[in-house]
C-alpha cells in the first residue's frame, strides 16, 4: 500500500526528523502500539491462559488444579450436550446471519431514501437494540405467547394455526432468530454509514444512462458496500457463534435443550458446575472453529470486496 | 486542501478538547464524592446508617455481600446499627448486589482471593466452597459460645454441615420450599368441593383436579385445576412424598430411579396427559407468566391448587390481597403405605453466610459474630424474619404469637417445617440436578418413557458421583 | 405517478415496521406506569388506571441514581475518547500503513473477539487483582483508552481503506506527516462511521453491566446505572418490582436515543461534499 514517495517528499524529510527508510516503514507498528500493549496484557495472557487451563481440571475458584492432558477434549467428543449445543448454534448462525444481513441491508436502503422524518424512522428502528435485555425479555415472553401473544394473533388473521414458539423444541430456535432480527439496529447503522460514502454522482450518472432502481442497487450500491458487508459478515459470524444472552434470560436452554447454545452450555460448565477446565476446552474448540471460518472469509474477500 | 471541506457545527479540535474535558471532570466528580472511609457508614442506598457509636478507622470492618434486595435494606440497616451498638469495635458494611450474573461475581471474588468477609451463599455453593477449602468452618466458635444448635429444625441445621464441620447457620429457611400446598377456596366452593378438607393423597388430588379443570375451545387450558409442576425439581419434590429419595444415606449412590421414583414420574406423566392434554398446553398456559412479571394464574384465580414456598404469603398479601386461599401439606402417595407428606429442605432454597479463608484472627471472629447475629440471635434471625412474615429456621422464633396474628395458616407452616427432610448435597449437585431435569423434560415431551428417562439420568449421575468420590 | 406510488409504498413499509418495533416498547412503557396490584390484573390492560407517574420518582428514592450517573459518565467518556481517538489511530495504521507483519497483526486483532469472555474472565480478573486495579475505575477505562476494542478498530479500518490513496499522497506532498493525514483526511471524510462508532461506544459503556459488576462490585460508591438497574430486578422469591424495572429501563434508554438522533446529521448524504475529485 505504500506508494513510491515522489522526489518532492525530500522536503518532508527535511521538515521532520529524518528517519532511515526501514524504520519509516515500521511506523505502522507505532500507530498500532497502544492496541498492541493492551492486547498483550489484557487479551493475549487471558486467552493463552484459557488454552493452558483447558488441559487441566481446574474448578475456576480453587487454587489448585491438576494437569489432565487431553482428557477434557476426549470427554467433550463423547458429550451428547456438546454436540447438541454445537448443532443449535450452527443452526442459529447459518440462518440468522444471512437473514440479518439481508434484512438490515434492505432496511438501510429504505432508511437512506430522502423522506420526511428520516431521523424519526431511523431512531425508531434503532430503539429496540438499546432496550436492556431484562426489559426486552419479559416483553418477548408476552409477544411469543402461544395463546395470547400478538404474533400468533397476527398469524391467525391470515389463517395460520397458533405456533408454540417458545414452548416447543421445533420452534424455539426460530423464535430466538426472530428476536435477533428485532435488534439489528446496529447493523443497519453501519450500513447507513457505508451508504453515505457512495457519491451521489454515480447514481445520477446511472440514471442518465437509463438504469432503474434494481440496477442501481446491484451495479452501484452493493459493489461499493462490500467493505461494509464484509465487516458485518465477519462480526455476524463471530457474534452469533457466541449467542448467549437472550437464551440465558428467556428460555434457559429449553425446552428439552433445543435452545441450549454452545455459549450457554459453556457458561453452565464454568459457573454452575465449576468445571472451568472443561469449559476452557469448549472455548478453545469454539475459538479455533470461528478462527478458521473467519480466515476463510477473509481470504475469499480478496475476490469480492472492492475498496475504493 | 482544507478549503474543500465544509466544517459544520463542531470542529474536530472542539470535540477533542471537550471530550477530554468531560472525562476529566467526570473523574474528578466521582473521585471527590468518595470518602466514607471514616466518620460515616453508608449502606447500599448511599445514605448514612444511623449509628449511635461513631464509626472510626481503627474498628474491624466487615464487608457483607448479600442479596436481600433494596426493599429489605432498611431492616438490614437496623440490624447493623444494633449490632454496632452491641459490638462497638466492629463495623458492618452491607452491600446489596444484583441478582443477575451472581455466579461471575462470586467466582471472581473467590478466585482472586478478595472475597468479602461475610458472603451470602446458597446451600449448593456452601458445599462446593467447603469441599474446595475456600471457607472456614465455624464449628469451633459455635462450641466456644456454647450455642444450642437444637434450636434449629433438624433439617435446617443439617444442611449447613459438611464433612463433619459446620460452615454456617441458615437464614432464611432451607425448608418451607416444597412442603406446602396452596388452594383457592372460592374455586373449591364453586366446584362443590369442601374448602375445609383439602386433598391429602395423590389420588384425592387427581379427583380434585378433574372437578376443577376447565379447557378452552381451542384445546388449551382455561383454568388449571392443579399445577403439579413438570420439571425435574418438582419430580424430586413428589419423589419424597412417595417414600423415595435422591441419594443413599452415605451420598455415594443415586436412588431416584428406584421403584418409587419410576412410580412417581409415571404418575406425573399420566397426570399431565389427563389434566393438561400434554406438557405443551401446560407450558403455553404458564409461559408468559414468569415470576418476573408478577403475573400469576393462581393470584388471578385461574388456578385451583398450586405448590409454592413460604414467601408466597407475603406475595399474596401484596399482589392479591382479596384471594381467599387455604394451605395444607403436600399430598403423598395413598397407594404406598410407607409414604408420608415430606417437604424437601435445601433443594433450591436455602442460604447461609460463609467466611472465607485467610482472614486475620480478629477479623474472622468479628465475621463469625455477625453471622451469629444474622442467623442465631433473637435480635437478628428472629426479628428479621418476623418483619417479613416469613418463618425462621429456629423453632422458638416461629412460636412467636405475632405470626399467628399475621398469618392464619401458621400452624400448617410450622408442621410442614417439622416434616421437612434435608436433601443430600454433594459438590457436583448442579450437574446431577441438570441431568435429572433434562431427562424428565424428555419424558414429558414424549421422547422416552419414565423408566428409561430415570435410568438414563441415574447412569450419568452415578458416573458423576463416582468420579467425585474417587477423586477425594 | 410511479414516484408517488413508490414513495407511499415506502412510507407504508417503514411505518408498519416501526409499529412492529414499537409495540414491545409501548407495553414496557405501560408496565412502568402501573402499580403493584395492576401488574397482576387479568386480563392485562394497556392503559393503567390509575397511571402511576410516581414510579419514576420512586426509583430515585430507592437508589442513588445521581451518583450512578456520575460514575457511568466516567466510563462512557473513557470509552468515547478511546474509540474516537485511539481506535481510529490504530485503524489508520492497519488500513493505510503497510508494515511487515500487518496481516498477522490483523488476524490477531480479529481473534480477540473469538475467545468467549467466560473463560477469560477469571484470568483477566486475576491480572487486574495483581496490579491493584480491582474496585477502581481503571479496568473499565485504561484498556478502552489504549484502544482495546477490536470491533471499532475493524470497522474504522474498513472505512479508512475505502478512502482513496491519492488523497493521502496529495497531503504528503503538501508536507503532512501520518498524524496530519489522519487528522486532516481520514477523520473529516469518515464522519458517518465516526458517528456510528460514537453511538456504539456510548451505548456499550452506558449499558455495560458485567464489567462494573465484577470489577467494582466491592465498592458501591462506584456503581453505575446499569448495575443500579439490575438491582431493581427481583431476586427469586422476593416481590417482583417490574414496574420499577421498566421505569428505570425507560430512563436508561433516553440518553442513548438522544445521542443517536443527534448524530444522524453526520449520517445523511448530500450535505458534506465528499471531495473525492481532485
Amino acid at each position: 500500500m505504500s506508494a513510491k514517495v515522489p522526489a518532492a517528499a525530500g522536503h518532508v524529510a527535511a521538515r521532520r526528523t529524518s528517519l532511515p527508510r526501514r524504520l519509516h516503514r515500521l511506523r505502522g507498528w507505532l500507530f498500532i502500539s497502544p492496541w498492541l500493549i493492551a492486547f498483550a496484557v489484557f487479551d493475549f495472557i487471558p486467552t493463552a491462559a484459557a488454552f493452558v487451563l483447558s488441559l487441566t481440571n481446574w474448578s475456576g475458584i480453587s487454587g489448585r488444579f491438576e494437569y489432565v492432558a487431553l482428557d477434557n477434549y476426549r470427554e467433550l467428543l463423547e458429550d451428547r450436550l456438546f454436540w447438541k449445543s454445537l448443532w443449535n448454534t450452527v443452526y442459529y448462525t447459518f440462518i440468522s446471519v444471512p437473514l440479518g444481513l439481508a434484512v438490515a441491508f434492505v432496511l438501510a436502503l429504505l432508511l437512506n431514501s430522502r423522506i420526511r422524518g428520516q431521523t424519526v424512522y431511523r431512531t425508531l428502528y434503532y430503539l429496540p437494540s438499546v432496550v436492556p435485555t431484562v426489559a426486552a425479555s419479559v416483553v418477548w415472553l408476552w409477544i411469543f405467547d402461544t395463546r395470547r401473544g400478538i404474533l400468533n394473533y397476527l398469524l391467525g388473521l391470515v389463517g395460520i394455526p397458533p405456533i408454540h414458539w417458545l414452548t416447543s423444541p421445533q420452534w424455539s430456535k426460530n423464535a430466538l432468530i426472530i428476536m435477533s432480527l428485532w435488534t439489528i439496529g446496529g447493523t443497519v447503522l453501519i450500513y447507513l454509514a457505508g451508504l453515505q460514502d457512495i457519491p451521489q454522482e454515480l447514481y445520477e450518472a446511472a440514471e442518465v444512462d437509463g438504469a432503474n432502481t434494481f440496477q442501481k442497487i446491484t451495479r452501484i450500491t452493493i459493489p461499493l458496500m462490500t467493505p461494509t458487508i464484509f465487516f458485518n459478515l465477519v462480526i455476524g459470524i463471530i457474534g452469533s457463534f457466541q449467542v448467549f444472552n437472550v437464551a440465558f434470560i428467556t428460555t434457559g436452554g429449553g425446552p428439552v435443550n433445543s435452545t441450549l447454545f454452545y455459549m450457554l452450555y459453556l457458561y453452565n460448565n464454568a459457573f454452575s458446575y465449576f468445571r472451568m477446565g472443561y469449559a476452557s476446552a469448549m472455548a478453545v474448540i469454539l475459538f479455533l472453529l470461528v478462527l478458521v471460518l473467519t480466515i476463510c472469509v477473509y481470504r475469499s474477500s480478496g475476490r469480492w470486496v472492492h475498496y475504493a | 486542501m482544507d478549503g474543500r471541506l465544509r466544517r459544520r457545527g463542531l470542529t474536530r479540535r472542539d470535540f477533542l478538547r471537550s471530550s477530554v474535558g468531560v472525562w476529566a471532570l467526570a473523574w474528578a466528580g466521582a473521585a471527590c464524592g468518595r470518602g466514607s472511609e471514616s466518620g460515616v457508614l453508608r449502606n447500599t442506598l448511599g445514605t448514612p446508617v444511623a449509628t449511635e457509636v461513631p464509626v472510626r478507622g481503627d474498628q474491624v470492618r466487615i464487608v457483607f455481600w448479600n442479596w436481600w434486595g433494596v426493599e429489605r435494606a432498611p431492616l438490614m440497616d437496623k440490624m447493623i446499627a444494633e449490632f454496632h451498638r452491641d459490638h462497638p469495635d466492629i463495623v458492618v458494611q452491607s452491600i446489596v448486589q444484583p441478582w443477575d450474573r451472581r455466579d461471575e461475581l462470586v467466582a471472581t471474588a473467590l478466585a482472586s482471593g478478595r472475597p468479602p468477609e461475610v458472603l451470602m451463599a446458597t446451600r449448593q455453593e456452601i458445599v462446593r466452597f467447603a469441599s474446595e477449602g475456600l471457607i472456614v468452618p465455624i464449628t469451633k466458635y459455635v462450641r466456644e459460645d456454647n450455642l444450642d444448635l437444637e434450636r434449629f429444625y433438624k433439617s435446617e441445621i443439617q444442611t449447613m454441615w459438611w464433612d463433619g464441620e459446620l460452615y454456617s447457620m441458615p437464614m432464611p429457611t432451607a425448608g418451607g420450599e416444597t412442603g406446602l400446598m396452596f388452594y383457592n377456596r372460592d374455586l373449591f366452593q364453586q366446584a362443590g368441593l369442601d374448602p375445609d378438607s383439602p386433598p391429602k393423597t395423590w389420588q384425592e388430588l387427581d379427583a380434585v383436579a378433574s372437578k376443577l379443570d376447565r379447557r378452552a375451545g381451542n384445546g388449551g387450558i382455561e383454568l388449571m385445576g392443579v399445577d403439579i409442576g413438570v420439571s425435574g425439581l418438582e419430580f424430586i419434590a413428589w419423589l419424597y412424598t412417595n417414600n423415595g429419595r435422591l441419594y443413599s444415606e452415605d451420598l455415594k449412590r443415586v436412588e431416584f430411579n428406584s421403584e418409587q421414583g419410576v412410580e412417581t414420574l409415571q404418575w406425573m406423566l399420566e397426570f399431565v396427559q389427563r389434566h393438561y392434554g400434554g406438557v405443551q398446553n401446560h407450558a403455553d398456559f404458564l409461559a408468559s407468566t414468569s415470576g418476573e412479571t408478577g403475573e400469576d394464574p393462581f393470584y388471578q384465580g385461574r388456578m385451583g391448587v398450586t405448590f409454592r414456598n413460604v414467601s408466597t404469603f407475603f406475595h399474596i398479601e401484596n399482589l392479591a390481597p382479596d384471594l381467599d386461599y387455604g394451605v395444607a401439606l403436600r399430598p403423598y402417595n395413598g397407594n404406598n403405605p410407607k409414604a408420608e407428606s415430606h417437604g424437601v429442605a435445601g433443594l433450591a432454597f436455602g442460604w447461609g453466610y460463609v467466611i472465607p479463608k485467610g482472614l486475620d484472627e480478629k477479623v474472622e471472629r468479628a465475621a463469625y459474630l455477625w453471622v451469629r447475629r444474622l442467623t442465631y440471635d433473637e435480635k437478628g434471625a428472629c426479628w428479621f424474619m418476623l418483619q417479613q412474615a416469613r418463618p425462621s429456621p429456629i423453632r422458638e422464633c416461629n412460636e412467636n404469637p405475632r405470626y399467628e396474628q399475621i398469618n392464619p395458616h401458621w400452624q400448617v407452616v410450622q408442621e410442614s417445617l417439622e416434616r421437612d427432610v434435608p436433601v443430600g448435597i454433594v459438590p457436583p449437585q448442579a450437574r446431577i440436578l441438570d441431568q435429572i431435569s433434562q431427562q424428565v423434560d424428555r419424558a414429558m415431551y414424549g421422547e422416552v418413557g419414565a423408566k428409561e428417562a430415570l435410568d438414563a439420568a441415574a447412569e450419568e449421575a452415578q458416573r458423576i458421583l463416582d468420579d467425585y468420590w474417587s477423586g477425594r | 405517478m410511479w414516484r408517488w406510488l413508490e414513495r407511499s409504498c415506502l412510507y407504508l413499509i417503514l411505518s408498519a415496521g416501526s409499529v412492529v418495533m414499537l409495540i414491545p416498547l409501548l407495553w414496557a412503557l405501560s408496565t412502568s406506569l402501573k402499580t403493584l396490584d395492576q401488574i397482576n390484573a387479568w386480563p392485562p390492560r394497556w392503559i393503567p388506571d390509575p397511571i402511576a407517574w410516581s414510579n419514576y420518582v420512586d426509583i430515585f428514592n430507592k437508589l442513588p441514581f445521581g451518583r450512578y450517573l456520575l460514575n457511568t459518565a466516567v466510563i462512557v467518556a473513557a470509552s468515547e475518547v478511546g474509540a474516537l481517538i485511539t481506535c481510529s489511530l490504530v485503524a489508520y495504521g492497519f488500513a493505510k500503513l503497510d508494515f511487515p507483519g500487518r496481516e498477522v497483526a490483523f488476524i490477531l486483532l480479529l481473534s480477540t473477539l473469538m475467545m468467549p469472555y467466560v473463560v477469560r474472565l477469571i484470568p483477566l480478573f486475576l491480572i487486574y487483582s495483581q496490579i491493584g486495579w480491582i474496585n477502581t475505575f481503571l479496568p473499565l477505562t485504561v484498556p478502552e483508552l489504549l484502544g482495546r476494542n477490536a470491533f471499532f478498530i475493524f470497522l474504522l479500518r474498513q472505512f479508512f481503506r475505502g478512502i482513496p490513496q491519492e488523497l493521502s499522497d496529495a497531503a504528503r506532498i503538501d508536507g503532512c506527516g501520518d498524524l496530519g493525514i489522519w487528522w486532516r483526511i481520514m477523520l473529516p471524510l469518515s464522519k458517518p462511521v465516526l458517528a456510528a462508532v460514537a453511538i456504539f461506544a456510548f451505548q456499550s459503556a452506558w449499558d455495560d453491566f458485567l464489567g462494573p459488576l465484577v470489577y467494582m462490585g466491592g465498592n458501591p460508591e462506584l456503581r453505575t446505572l446499569a448495575v443500579g438497574l439490575y438491582i431493581l430486578r427481583n431476586v427469586p422469591g422476593q416481590l417482583p418490582m417490574i414496574h420499577y424495572l421498566m421505569a428505570a429501563s425507560m430512563l436508561m434508554i433516553l440518553p442513548v436515543l438522544a445521542m443517536f438522533a443527534l448524530s444522524q446529521r453526520f449520517i445523511i448524504q448530500g450535505i458534506t461534499l465528499t471531495g473525492l475529485k481532485g
